[in-house]
C-alpha cells in the first residue's frame, strides 16, 4: 500500500501571512519527483519555486492558480512511490 | 562584447547561477519601451494592452513578482543571480540588494535613495528604483529598474493605476509618485552609470550568501 503525503505550503519567513498560488508545475495525475519544482507560490514581491519532497504521483490537488493560502496550507497530495 | 536579448529579461541567469557560475550581475539600458508584468498580474487590469498594441511596445511577463512596469530608453534594468545558503528566505536578502544597490547608485550618481515599502528607492517620498524577486531553493534572482531619465508620460500611458500599492503611494498617479536620478540632479552619462553601478554591485555580490 502507497501512503499519501500531504503538500505544505513552506513558511516564507515571519512577515509573510498569505501567498497566493500561482501555478502547478506538474499536472494532476503526474510525476512528482524529489527536489523538482512542484508549484510556485508569490509573495508582495517575490515568486518561490516550491519543490516536491516526494517521488511519486500528483494525486490531488486541493487548490488552484489564483487561491490565496497562509504558510503550512496543504494544497495538494502526493501518492508516494 | 556582450550579447544579450535585451527583451529575454535575463532569465538565463537562474540556471546559470544553480550552474555554478559564481553570481552574476547585469545592468542595462532597453533600447525601446516595454510593459513588463510581475508573475501574476493580469495585462488588462495593470497595464492598457489597446494602447500598447497600437504603439507597438510589447507586453512581456517576468519570472519575479511584484506589479507592472514600464521600460524604455532612459532607464536600468539591473539584474542578479547568486548561490545562497538559506532556501525559504525572501525578504532579508531582498533587502541587502536593495541596500547595496542604494549605495551603488549613491556613489557613482550622487544621489542619496533610501529604501521604502518592500524594495523600492525613493528621493524623498518620489520611487525611483522597484524589484522584483524569482526564488528557486539554492538561488536568489534578483531584478530592478532605475529610473534615470525615462519620460514619465509612458508610465500612465501604458500602465493603469496599480491594484495593489505601497501605503506611501497615498494614491498618486504614476507621474506624482515616480522621479528619475535626472530630476534628483545627476548629470552623469548613462554609459557612466550602466558601467559604475554594474561594477559597485558586482563588487559587493559576496555579501549576498
Amino acid at each position: 500500500m502507497t501512503a499519501m503525503v500531504d503538500v505544505v505550503v513552506p513558511s516564507l519567513g515571519e512577515d509573510v501571512s498569505t501567498v497566493m498560488l500561482v501555478a502547478w508545475l506538474v499536472e494532476p495525475g503526474g510525476a512528482s519527483v524529489e527536489g523538482e519544482p512542484l508549484f510556485e507560490v508569490e509573495t508582495d514581491k517575490a515568486v518561490f519555486e516550491v519543490e516536491a519532497e516526494v517521488t511519486g504521483t500528483l494525486a490531488e490537488v486541493l487548490a488552484g492558480a489564483g487561491a490565496v493560502v497562509p504558510p503550512g496550507a496543504v494544497v495538494g497530495r502526493i501518492r508516494a512511490a | 562584447m556582450r550579447l544579450v536579448n535585451p527583451f529575454s529579461l535575463d532569465e538565463d541567469l537562474p540556471d546559470r547561477a544553480e550552474g555554478g557560475a559564481c553570481g552574476i550581475v547585469r545592468v542595462w539600458e532597453p533600447p525601446g519601451a516595454a510593459v513588463v508584468l510581475g508573475r501574476s498580474n493580469a495585462a488588462e487590469r495593470e497595464a492598457r494592452p489597446e494602447v500598447c498594441e497600437r504603439d507597438g511596445v510589447p507586453v512581456l511577463r517576468r519570472l519575479g513578482g511584484g506589479g507592472a512596469v514600464v521600460l524604455g530608453p532612459g532607464c536600468l534594468v539591473v539584474s542578479l543571480a547568486k548561490l545562497v545558503e538559506e532556501s525559504l528566505v525572501i525578504g532579508p536578502y531582498m533587502e541587502k540588494a536593495v541596500g547595496i544597490l542604494a549605495e551603488a547608485i549613491h556613489r557613482v550618481a550622487g544621489v542619496p535613495a533610501e529604501p521604502r515599502g518592500t524594495g523600492d528607492l525613493c528621493v524623498g517620498d518620489r520611487k525611483i528604483l522597484g524589484s522584483s524577486v524569482f526564488r528557486r531553493r539554492r538561488v536568489f534572482f534578483y531584478q530592478a529598474s532605475l529610473l534615470v531619465s525615462m519620460d514619465l508620460v509612458l508610465v500612465d500611458k501604458y500602465l493603469r493605476h496599480p491594484t495593489r500599492e505601497p501605503e506611501y503611494r497615498r494614491g498618486r498617479p504614476h507621474r506624482e509618485f515616480l522621479t528619475t536620478l535626472r530630476a534628483a540632479g545627476c548629470e552623469a552619462p548613462m554609459r557612466e552609470l550602466t558601467a559604475g553601478i554594474e561594477l559597485e554591485v558586482s563588487r559587493r555580490l559576496e555579501e549576498i550568501r
